[in-house]
């Protein structure tokens, strides 16, 4: 019952929150992305304890995937190229259906993609996985700034938010607190399965699980392919947000995204369920006040930031939390009558 | 017909032939001893035998089906399976996980990844931490454990995933003394109980006579000398070689 309610209050604030902030609906809109971003990378970084820097390749991919869906279904292509921004405006309906069309073909994508990446990268473990990994997210953002059907370079602009929609800002800071709350539940699921458990054990010793005959190459292809799912998703709603697509700026933004992420799930706990939610939010929240009150200086203070997580909150607050008073996450001797029998 | 049978095995790293020509037999049902001094090439024997690296001479049966080509969780899912000398278990999750997770793995489908345990999972499992004494701690993060209780919770593990055959790299490698004797009491009922055919390394020279039907010694990569543990016991290379008289 308290989880109901628990669950039911975040449900109302988060939904009431844009109504009755509505200057703040943009920011809103990046926070349940950010959490979407610290969600996913715990799931492979966290929960199974595979270190990716590269997993921004599936925001950028979703991100590209989407809009070039949303692009050729309803214009044509020079015209496109050559006006952009100018052409009217698609009927809303139009716009919804390229935009769902859209968001399911980089969703598929990013699954291929995953199984067929994993199943190489995979293999790789500890450092040599987190490099090859950030070696993904860069290669990603050279090749796709020499591809012309995507604009290479000069990126791409997305379709322009049609009227009859309502508010741009309500729209998609809805969309996205479906997005992170479909994520989160789903999550959820996952780590309270035999899935959730083997991608910890993986975590925890793979040698041992692969001694024990896990499928542990089966178990991180699919947590890799869940992140991947949910990100490509994220990246295509951000693409029509943002409007316009820069191959290394918006969409494989390894130095921005793709550290933040990791930095989120670091700073709430590795490992838990609301971790990278706690996380997310501290950050985006203190990374805002940084733009508004210290601007000039808000990547050093960023930077100081990042700095203090690691060397302070190397466990994150869940973490903790966990150490500090492990009775509340029920880790503890069951009746001391019993307690003999150990010995 | 023996449940596991190493014919000629051979495995050398570089220019040090850490096993040499080694043929051993493990008949099903039985508690079976491998002994020798340091480096003489058990640990080797129980890598190749469990798909680490393979052989490279020499076959490998177990249950008449040759593994020597198999990947160890392969060669895990057909029953044969190894405890480690320096313990493993999932330190930051709790006793009970351990113990749920290290089901058997070979009929696993797609869909039954995504479910939770059966209820069955979880009697059982909290009837294993019972009879190796860990009932109370279940609900502990195992990295929280003493070491020898963690070797207890590694051995209930195996335990969980219901093998034909266990080996054991040196089950009582740094336990107290008092422990000693209920690990020698619980692999002999494992062994009596759940029908699971033991090969055990033990350096622990009353440990391993106490259990063993039948000892094979190592020395220098080569098979030495086998035989009951009586036989054993007077064998006068065997002293030898633990003697450093080779």
């Amino acid at each position: 019952m308290k989880v109901i309610l628990r669950y039911t209050l975040i449900a109302i604030a988060a939904l009431a929150a844009p109504l009755l902030f509505p200057e703040y609906q943009i920011q809103l809109a990046w926070l349940w992305l950010m959490v979407v971003f610290a969600l996913t990378w715990d799931a492979v970084g966290g929960q199974m304890g595979y270190n990716s820097f590269g997993n921004v390749f599936y925001f950028g991919l979703g991100m590209y995937v989407t809009a070039v869906v949303q692009r050729d279904l309803y214009y044509d292509f020079e015209e496109y190229e050559t006006l952009a921004g100018s052409l009217d405006t698609l009927p809303p309906a139009d716009y919804l259906t390229g935009m769902s069309l859209g968001l399911a073909a980089s969703a598929v994508c990013a699954v291929l993609c995953a199984i067929v990446l994993g199943s190489g990268i995979l293999r790789l473990r500890g450092h040599y996985f987190a490099i090859c990994t950030l070696g993904l997210g860069i290669a990603a953002g050279e090749i796709a700034a020499g591809i012309d059907y995507i604009g290479a370079g000069s990126g791409l602009v997305t379709p322009v938010f049609p009227d009859g929609l309502g508010e741009k800002g309500l729209f998609f800071c809805y969309l996205l607190l479906a997005l992170a709350a479909v994520t989160f539940l789903v999550l959820r699921w996952l780590y309270t399965s035999r899935f959730g458990l083997a991608i910890n054990a993986i975590r925890d010793d793979e040698d041992k699980a692969e001694a024990m005959g896990l499928h542990t190459t089966r178990y991180k292809t699919i947590a890799w392919c869940v992140s991947g799912f949910f990100l490509a998703i994220a990246g295509g709603i951000m693409g029509d947000l943002i409007g316009f697509i820069d191959p290394v700026d918006t969409a494989f933004a390894g130095a921005t995204f793709g550290v933040w992420m990791v930095l989120m799930a670091i700073l709430g706990g590795k490992g838990t369920l609301w971790g990278p939610v706690i996380g997310a939010t501290i950050f985006h929240v203190t990374q805002e006040i940084f733009w508004t009150f210290l601007f000039g200086w808000q990547r050093v203070a960023l930077g100081a930031l990042i700095v203090i997580i690691v060397v302070f909150f190397p466990q994150g607050v869940m973490g903790f939390a966990r150490a500090r008073w492990p009775d509340r996450f029920g880790h503890r001797v069951e009746s001391v009558a019993d307690e003999g029998a150990t010995q | 017909m023996s449940l596991l049978q190493v014919k000629d095995c051979s495995k050398s790293f570089g220019g040090v032939l850490a096993n040499d020509h080694i043929s051993l037999e493990v008949p099903e049902g039985q508690i079976i001893g491998l002994i020798g001094p340091n480096g003489s090439g058990k640990t080797t024997l129980f890598n190749s035998v469990v798909g680490y690296h393979p052989v490279d001479a020499g076959t490998i049966e177990f249950k008449g089906q040759e593994i020597s080509h198999l990947q160890v969780p392969q060669i895990a899912r057909l029953g044969l399976l190894r405890t480690f000398q320096q313990t493993r278990i999932y330190g930051k999750m709790t006793c009970v996980q351990n113990m749920q997770i290290s089901v058997p793995h070979a009929s696993e489908r797609l869909a039954e990844m995504f479910t939770s345990f059966p209820a069955e999972v979880q009697e059982k499992a909290d009837a294993i931490l019972e009879f190796v004494g860990l009932y109370s701690k279940r609900r502990l993060l195992a990295g929280d454990l003493s070491f020898g209780q963690q070797k207890l919770l590694e051995f209930g593990m195996a335990l969980m995933n219901q093998p034909r055959m266990l080996l054991l790299d040196e089950p009582t490698a740094g336990i107290n003394p008092t422990l000693i004797n209920g690990i020698i009491d619980r692999l002999k009922r494992a062994n009596a109980e759940f029908g699971i055919t033991l090969l055990v390394i033990e350096h622990n020279m009353r440990v391993i006579m106490n259990l063993a039907e039948h000892i094979y010694c190592l020395a220098h990569g080569k098979l030495l000398a086998d035989g009951a543990p009586d036989v054993i016991r007077n064998d006068q290379r065997v002293i030898d070689a633990y003697l450093g008289a080779h």
